[in-house]
């Protein structure tokens, strides 16, 4: 076995994925090779960052209850003006957004990235679903929204 | 994490809050400390981890109650954690603000958080499908095949990810170390 070997049964050791035939070989590789043994504390040391933190959550059940309970329910949670108008705030937010009007090469973000990031909002906004009965009457462009930017928003 | 069982997750998809409360109280702290590897901080993990009961909530209606609860469950979840990294790099860049050490107090605690956002940034330079796979391994601890339901890909692809996914973190991690010391 080599050290490239080693290195994916190192990952699968950390992982508890190694059957005992694997681990067996591992270990003849690692009793004659330094390489691997420091790379294995290394993998150790990843493995131990990722492993889930002591942290308990500060309560929130009785937040989240609250919340909850002062929502309606899936389908009654906007009226049928209510949406177009949330739908509109959105996107005066999309658009006043500096990358947006920049239009610059370097942001961090692109474009598309911003765009996709409040197309999520408007699907959280469920329009698709819950304007269901008024897809005849409703389009995006019928709100004052550019028709070049409707191709990024969800149907 | 006890497990939600049928009667739990019919209930819930009716809308009875009974149901709800043990949902949360079941993964309150599974997703808080998924909100903390994913954002760093535990104001935003908190708000991370309600957010996603209450969107849960919201959206009982697309949850199909004759299937398992917990992969519909983490999916929302991890859609709901792209989502805020996406308008958090957008955020970030011209809002960040480095924590005023004469502020914190206790020595530990700013080690701790420097420790804790390291990670979390470099979770974040992973593609989402490893950092997914890793989070559900380590954070909530479920085994392969759960994962596998989970993300709904087979139960090869999840050792794979977690493999590749793993040696990537490693990778990052050491150098960024490497680069402290
Ligand atoms: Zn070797």
């Amino acid at each position: 076995m080599n050290c490239q070997d080693t290195e994916r049964l190192l990952a699968d050791e950390a992982l508890g994925l190694c059957t005992d035939e694997e681990l067996h070989l591992l270990h003849r590789h690692l009793e004659q090779c330094e390489h691997c043994r420091r790379e294995r504390q290394l993998m150790k040391e990843a493995a131990g960052a990722l492993m889930a933190s002591e942290h308990d959550a500060p309560d929130m059940i009785e937040e989240v209850m609250r919340a909850a309970a002062r929502q309606p329910g899936p389908r009654l949670v906007f009226s049928r003006w209510a949406k177009p108008a949330a739908a509109a705030a959105v996107l005066i937010a999309m658009l006043s957004s500096a990358p947006f009007l920049l239009n610059t090469g370097n942001q961090s973000m692109s474009r598309d990235d911003l765009l996709s990031s409040y197309a999520e909002d408007w699907g959280e906004l469920g329009l698709g679903n819950m304007l269901a009965g008024y897809t005849e009457e409703f389009s995006y462009t019928s709100y004052g929204i550019p028709e070049a930017v409707t191709p990024y928003l969800v149907d | 994490m006890p497990e939600i069982d049928l009667d739990i997750s019919q209930r819930f998809r009716k809308g009875d809050l009974d149901a709800l409360r043990e949902i949360v109280s079941s993964y309150q702290h599974t997703m808080f400390r998924i909100g903390l590897k994913l954002l760093g901080n535990p104001d935003d993990a908190k708000d991370f981890a309600q957010d996603v009961f209450l969107h849960a909530w919201q959206k009982r209606d697309k949850y199909d109650s004759a299937r398992p609860f917990q992969p519909w469950f983490f999916q929302l979840a991890f859609n709901l954690g792209r989502g805020k990294l996406r308008r958090r790099k957008f955020t970030v860049t011209s809002e960040h603000v480095e924590p005023d050490p004469v502020e914190q107090t206790a020595e530990t605690l700013l080690i701790e958080q420097e420790e804790r956002s390291t990670v979390q940034e470099l979770l974040e330079q992973l593609k989402p499908d490893y950092r997914e796979c890793l989070l559900l391994r380590f954070e909530a601890d479920l085994k392969l095949e759960e994962i596998a339901e989970a993300l709904d890909i087979p139960v090869g692809t999840v050792k794979t990810r977690l493999r590749r996914g793993l040696i990537a973190f490693k990778q990052l991690y050491t150098t960024t170390r490497g680069a402290e010391r």
